[in-house]
């Protein structure tokens, strides 16, 4: 499912680092609640993969991709 | 009660008070033991204003509710204390069998308070506390006290903990040993407790761990063991210790040749795990229940120290006596000053880097024989080293100035900035063998915000970067990035910190080695989890173990900014900001690099939710982390901190 | 007896680790703790030495010989002595008889405990399968001894370099 556009995805494509700018951005778009974001920042990235599964955001298979793709990957998953 | 043994001992030094304190299932639940109880008895118990050394200072030895148990290597202890080198937080972790015999004893933790009117030793056996005439032992190197202690006590299976000279002479980077070798190396705990007068701890414990539910324990660590069985880095590391980071780290170019000047050499491999087990290595030691047993012992063969033997070394404790100082060319010298080191009870890491800051100082004529009493402190001159070890430990002539670390020597030979700039510290504390323009970014990044004074590797020992490529596939699940595997590259850094830091704070809770869960990665949180419920009996959640980390790990960042520490002293020493990595070997990986901190730190203070203007945790953090009683406390420090007044002071150390 | 399998202990590669005395403990009793394990580790921290203590699996086991009750007996078919908690009556003797120490009270019963091979386990014994070293091994003892003499050979062709010429 997509939950940003093309642009925003390039933006985090682009970044070394992208793990807190991603869940600010879906807690700002309300796919996740703070305790959740909170959750998933202590637990790392597979937990964020998991949760958007478990949200069907994210196919069976977007996700199996995800976990082994990591970022790279999740981004384009997400973009519309 | 399953996993603690529920209580903990207090013993007053002044008074000779003895009392034992009992340890409430909510206590237990929000810090698990270990790092988590001492440092929470710090916070409270040392504030602003004590001096590190003052009777009233504490000093606590912790262990977790897996100690002793059979989970993978659970003997580990965390030893902690205001740190006389630094004045902020400071602790130290050994690993030997004191831990799980402490554990045996009953008692999941010790606090010391008071200072002891003259030399004494502490005796528990199981829940008999004595206090006991220590004259004959003050002096005596630990290998000596020890079996002094063990034939007046008539058993030589009883475990303890002993400090040396350089303890007793309260060297500011004296260290705690158990089992003579195992050392708690950094940030001074050893002159707090010779300040104390007090010279061992010796244990006996004829009790057990209980076990929850055996049959799951049994099962996690069967699992456990047997994925050690076939792992790499386990494999490297029983063969050779952890000096098999020899050839990698002169490859990568991290490998600190003449106070990281620079980051290889030629000659290398003389000091290499490989060379060390085939010429000097005597015996392969495992601490308690280790599946790993990465500990040596050398036995120096030929030359002038033939006959030479001690326990270790690590990679950490031999470079800085060794090529930190220019020393490389014959490998027994090495082995040698790191005896030295062992036998004076100092941290070889803190004691090679202040010579090396002061062979610097020389070098460049900002100190002359004028101020080191005659002493010619050329590069790689053993003959210098081995004089000026003793005399750190016992505080004579120019050693008294060097046994108070880098940077207070450099203020009291008046050496100003440029004096500073040499002496490679954050906080005061100095770097370990690691140069971050080699190993690495995630590392370099830990060195400015480590919790124990900067300088520091094992605040983080975000191994992701270092044996992360070993575990194909790690980096991804846990940063969601399989380049940040790389330790030159800034991908994934801020991240990888957060996440290794919090992770190695709970590891120091339980108590249990580091070099299962960074390093060797067979165990990860999950399993940890299993294990610490399987023998507690409790159902901690993987969340709720993952945000104790954070909460200890956010107390002891408040502890600095009680006194005034912050943002400002987030620093990496300037030479690996400024100076290019130079060439050392042909096949250097890094040649040219130099550490980019600023791009890193921003983004670690998203991170931890940390005001980036002060460094202080958000009051909402802080809340959130139930520390409302920290968000107090700060409160009406962050003005301060960004005041004027505050802001004009360099604070090398505080 | 050359086919049945024992505990073979090969002391130079101990590290004194004690992950056979935690396991042992673990598997029997379900707490951990020196006292409850059945196999013991000596340790001299000043010199850098450990060994390992354990049941040698005597053929004519001293312990079975002195034992007033029977309670320690031999179990053929295992080739091991084993303890009979129930007719055991703390009497000590089996303990001190053992020429190796291998033999401990229980703190909570008083009575005699010993290595009874983990019997049940699939895998064998605990401190062997948990040993990081090698130091402890559960083989035949036919081809421990093997094993044994070729490690001496070896050492030896290494030392004539004849490995080098090769």
């Amino acid at each position: 499912m997509a939950v940003m556009t093309q642009t925003q995805a390039k933006r985090f494509l682009e970044m070394e680092d992208r793990m807190i700018d991603i869940l600010n951005f879906l807690r700002d778009k309300g796919i996740m609640d703070a305790q959740t974001h909170r959750k998933i920042l202590l637990g790392g990235y597979f937990r964020l993969v998991e949760y958007l599964q478990g949200k069907k955001i994210l196919t069976g298979k977007q996700a199996d991709e995800s976990l082994t793709g990591g970022f790279d990957v999740l981004i384009k998953h997400l973009a519309a | 009660m399953y996993g603690w043994a529920g209580k903990r001992l207090r013993v007053n030094l002044t008074t000779g008070e003895i009392t034992s304190e009992p340890l409430s299932y909510e206590y237990r639940r929000k810090w698990i033991g270990g790092r988590g109880f001492n440092s929470e008895v710090i916070y409270r118990e040392v504030p602003p204003g004590l001096d590190p050394y003052d009777p009233e200072a504490r000093v606590c030895f912790g262990v977790g509710p897996v100690s002793g148990s059979a989970a993978p290597s659970t003997g580990r202890v965390t030893v902690t204390c205001k740190s006389p080198l630094t004045g902020g937080h400071g602790d130290g972790n050994m690993g030997g069998h004191w831990g799980a015999e402490l554990k045996y004893a009953g008692w999941d933790q010790i606090i010391l308070q008071g200072r002891s009117p003259k030399p004494v030793y502490l005796w528990i056996d199981d829940d008999q506390v004595e206090i006991r005439d220590a004259g004959h032992l003050w002096g005596k190197f630990p290998r000596e006290a020890d079996q002094m202690i063990k034939e007046e006590l008539g058993d030589e299976d009883i475990h303890t903990v002993l400090i040396g000279p350089a303890g007793e002479n309260m060297v500011r980077f004296a260290c705690t040993f158990n089992d003579v070798w195992r050392a708690a190396g950094r940030t001074g705990t050893g002159g707090v407790i010779g300040s104390k007068n007090l010279k061992a701890i010796a244990v006996r414990g004829s009790g057990t761990v209980k076990v929850a539910d055996p049959k799951k324990l049994m099962d996690v660590c069967d699992r456990l063991r047997q994925a050690f069985k076939t792992d790499v880095m386990k494999q490297g590391l029983f063969d050779f210790g952890s000096l098999c980071l020899i050839n990698v780290a002169n490859r990568d170019g991290w490998f600190p040749w003449k106070n990281f000047q620079e980051g290889a050499h030629p000659k290398a491999d003389n000091m290499s795990g490989e060379t060390h087990s085939k010429t000097v290595l005597k015996h392969r030691e495992g601490c308690y229940a280790c599946p790993v047993c990465c500990g040596r012992f050398t036995q120096i063969k030929d030359g002038k120290w033939a006959g030479e033997e001690f326990g270790g070394p690590e990679y950490e404790h031999a470079v800085p006596t060794g090529p930190r100082v220019g020393i490389l060319e014959d490998a027994n010298d090495i082995w040698h000053n790191a005896r030295l080191t062992n036998d004076y009870g100092m941290d070889g890491i803190e004691c090679g880097g202040t010579i090396a800051a002061a062979m610097e100082w020389y070098e460049k004529g900002l100190i002359t024989t004028k101020e080191t009493g005659g002493i010619e402190l050329e590069w790689g001159n053993e003959e210098v080293v081995d004089k000026l070890i003793p005399m750190i430990a016992r505080r004579e002539g120019f050693g008294d100035i060097l046994a108070d670390g880098a940077d207070r020597a450099a203020d009291k030979l008046g050496l100003g900035d440029k004096g500073h700039y040499y002496s490679i510290t954050t906080r005061g504390m100095t770097l370990p063998g690691d140069d971050p323009r080699g190993l690495g970014f995630g590392y370099g990044l830990s060195f400015a915000v480590g919790t124990r004074g900067g300088c520091d590797h094992l605040r983080s020992l975000c191994c992701l970067e270092l044996s992360g490529a070993l575990y194909p596939g790690l980096n991804t699940k846990l940063l969601g990035d399989e380049r940040a595997n790389r330790p030159v590259t800034k991908v994934g850094k801020p991240y990888m910190v957060y996440y290794e830091e919090n992770q190695k704070t709970t590891t120091d809770c339980l108590n249990v080695c580091c070099f299962t869960t960074h390093w060797c990665y067979a165990v990860l949180t999950p399993d940890q989890v299993e294990y610490l419920n399987a023998v507690t009996g409790l159902d901690f959640s993987e969340e709720e173990y993952q945000e104790i980390g954070e909460r200890i790990y956010n107390l002891e960042r408040a502890y600095w900014n009680l006194h005034l520490s912050g943002a400002r002293e987030d620093v990496v020493p300037e030479r690996f900001l400024k100076e290019p990595m130079p060439q050392g070997v042909e096949y250097q990986t890094n040649v040219g690099a130099v550490f980019p901190l600023t791009d890193l730190l921003q983004k670690y203070y998203e991170y931890r939710d940390w005001d980036p203007k002060t460094g202080f945790p958000s009051e909402q953090k802080l809340k959130d982390l139930g520390l409302d009683y920290v968000a107090r406390d700060l409160a009406p420090l962050r003005a301060k901190y960004l005041s004027d007044a505050e802001k004009k002071k360099k604070k090398y150390y505080v | 007896m050359a086919n049945r399998k024992a505990l073979v202990y090969n002391q130079e590669k101990c590290t004194g680790c004690r992950s056979c005395v935690v396991g042992c403990s673990l598997y029997h009793d379900g707490e951990c703790g020196k006292v409850l394990s059945r196999v013991a580790v000596v340790r001299n921290e000043r010199f850098g030495e450990s060994f390992v203590v354990g049941c040698d699996a005597c053929s004519d086991a001293p312990c079975v010989a002195v034992c007033p009750t029977g309670a320690c007996h031999m179990d053929v078919e295992a080739g091991i002595a084993k303890i009979d908690a129930e007719k055991c009556i703390g009497c000590k003797e089996c303990a001190m008889a053992c020429p190796f120490g291998a033999i401990n009270m229980h703190y909570k019963t008083g009575k005699a405990f010993k290595c009874d091979l983990c019997e049940g386990r699939p895998e064998g014994p605990v401190c062997a399968d948990w040993c990081p070293g090698g130091a402890i091994t559960y083989t035949t003892t036919d081809i421990a001894f093997k094993a044994k003499r070729r490690e001496k050979l070896t050492e030896r062709l290494q030392a004539a370099k004849i490995g080098e010429e090769v």
